[in-house]
């Protein structure tokens, strides 16, 4: 693997107004890492994915991403975005909202190509979501819309996928699931996926970073029986180390590597 | 309505108002759909507004200073692209300058209108004209512009429909893939323009909201696609025209205002019938 990280964030600080989000922020993501950030909410997770995205803009220091500015390498990362805010009343099928994946690969002008519709089928069936397609996106449940909505992100044949929460508000078995398919996309994509729980973390997570305010690498470690009892005896989690504190200057990534 | 018809064959106004009515259907159908699911009723309503001041100036130049070439719906077409392009700039720059902006040019079109038409003698009487529409004044050169501007939003909305639907329905992820989603949207604006020049002849400044928004709405509920939506809207709004027209005719009412009244009472049944069929 080559030794360059995909993403490198030096020094960042970021602020909405005069109210300070992230502080010194400072980590690198290595090809095909499965990384999950996790942290309170309001901690700044989700925001430090759309800086990543160059959606919003560093107050200080740098963020590269394959070598260059976000908003440069942006065809690059498929995104699924945390989404409460689609209008349900919105006249769209899977497919319509799945294709939407491909803009970047096309002509501005003109309809989709037949390889836009064979990629976004491919993308759904990948995420066993291929018999939804005709179905108005509206109509379906939560764990068919994060599923397509990362068939929609993968489409666009990104070689990041960021998510933002993808298993929120799904049901153990469907998270289940969900993680087995990321696992198998992990193969050849680096993922970065943002989680709520700020305890446990699924088995295929090889790093994790904790976001609030500041942000700091965390060591995962096999679940304590006692614990695993408590928990279902899900055997497919991980238990986070909130060891370091967040004061302290953060290790520039792969402390837990040794 | 027989005797609609037979009106029709004898009037050359009435079937340049009927042709008038589907032509401007056509156009509130396809770039209605944007405004009601894109949620943009204001921005409409303020383009709507804006447009009288264009009206209102060329009417002036023309008969003030003898600007003969310039007809009314030319000063609409200027207003209409300059109300878009500056409320697609104001929006491009952020802030919650947009609202002010679309209130703004909501009003100021209408008082720069007003204000012309004031100036220019013989003209009072034509503002209720273009406040309310009267469909049996268009001629046959208003007719071949209606038909120049349906064309040109056709084509457009053929060309950039893809683009149009994503960054209506998720604009950042759009912006994500590569789109110019401030261009897109501007571009949006000049087609809602556009098609606002089409209305105003058949229903009037004041009423082109309604006839953008009404029909979409009823259809919404049985569409499961965007150029479903489109067509259904375009059919539904072709005939509430030639309804309106045909009531009109008959009772010796305005036209404008019987074909809105129409449209409302078409959207409520709808809404009707879809709470019927939740509920069965």
């Amino acid at each position: 693997m080559s030794a360059a990280p995909v993403i490198r964030v030096r020094d960042l600080d970021f602020a909405y107004g005069r109210q300070p989000v992230l502080q010194g922020v400072h980590f690198d993501i290595n090809a095909l890492d499965f990384v999950s950030v996790i942290g309170p909410n309001g901690g700044g997770k989700s925001t430090l994915l759309k800086l990543l995205l160059g959606l919003l803009t560093p107050r200080r220091g740098t963020i590269e991403v394959f070598g260059s500015s976000p908003s440069k390498a942006r065809l690059k990362l498929g995104y699924m975005p945390q989404r409460v805010d689609l209008d349900p009343r919105f006249p769209v099928t899977v497919m319509d909202v799945t294709i939407m994946g491909r803009l970047g690969l096309r002509p501005t002008l003109g309809p989709y190509r037949r390889r836009d519709r064979e990629a976004a089928l491919a993308a759904l069936e990948a995420t066993d979501a291929a018999d939804l397609r005709d179905r108005p996106f509206s109509e379906l449940s939560g764990g068919q819309r994060q599923k397509v909505l990362i068939a929609r992100a993968l489409c666009g044949e990104p070689e990041i996928l960021l998510l933002d929460e993808p298993t929120a508000s799904l049901d153990p078995a469907v998270q289940d699931d969900l993680y087995a398919l990321l696992n198998r996309l992990n193969a050849t994509r680096t993922i970065l996926m943002v989680s709520h729980d700020v305890s446990m973390v699924s088995r295929f997570v090889n790093r994790v970073l904790c976001v609030n305010r500041t942000c700091v690498e965390h060591c995962v470690t096999e679940i304590p029986r006692e614990l695993a009892l408590l928990y279902d005896a899900r055997d497919d989690l991980r238990l986070v180390r909130h060891d370091h504190d967040h004061t302290d200057h953060p290790p520039a990534g792969g402390a837990c590597h040794d | 309505m027989i005797e609609f018809l037979d009106a029709l064959g004898r009037h050359a106004f009435l079937r340049h108002a009927l042709l008038a009515g589907v032509l401007a259907s056509v156009a509130s159908g396809v770039v209605g759909t944007y405004v009601v699911t894109r949620r943009i009723t204001a921005i409409a309503g303020s383009l709507a507004h804006a447009v009288l001041g264009g009206m209102g100036l060329a009417i002036w130049l023309r008969t003030v200073h003898g600007w003969a070439w310039l007809t009314p719906l030319h000063g609409a077409v200027f207003a209409a692209l300059l109300g878009a392009v500056i409320i697609g700039a104001a929006r491009a720059r952020g802030g919650d300058r947009e609202d002010t902006v679309i209130s703004a040019l909501w009003a100021v079109g209408m008082a720069v209108g007003v204000l012309f038409l004031f100036l220019t003698p013989g003209y009072k009487a034509d503002l209720m004209t273009y406040l309310f529409g009267n469909i049996v004044m268009v001629d046959p050169e208003t007719l071949r512009l209606l038909l120049l501007l349906d064309g040109v939003i056709l084509l457009v909305v053929a060309l950039f429909y893809d683009p149009l639907l994503a960054v209506c329905y998720d604009e950042e992820f759009a912006r994500l893939r590569g789109v110019r989603t401030d261009a897109v949207f501007t571009l949006l604006l000049v087609l809602v323009a556009l098609t606002i020049v089409t209305l105003i002849y058949v229903v009037g400044v004041v009423l082109v909201i309604a006839l953008i928004s009404l029909p979409v709405s009823a259809v919404g509920r049985f569409s499961r696609r965007l150029w479903q939506m489109m067509v259904l809207a375009a059919a539904l709004s072709s005939a509430l025209t030639a309804a309106g027209l045909a009531l009109a005719y008959a009772a010796d009412l305005p036209a404008g205002a019987v074909t809105i009244l129409l449209a409302a009472l078409v959207y409520v049944l709808a809404g009707a019938a879809s709470a019927l069929k939740r509920r069965a």
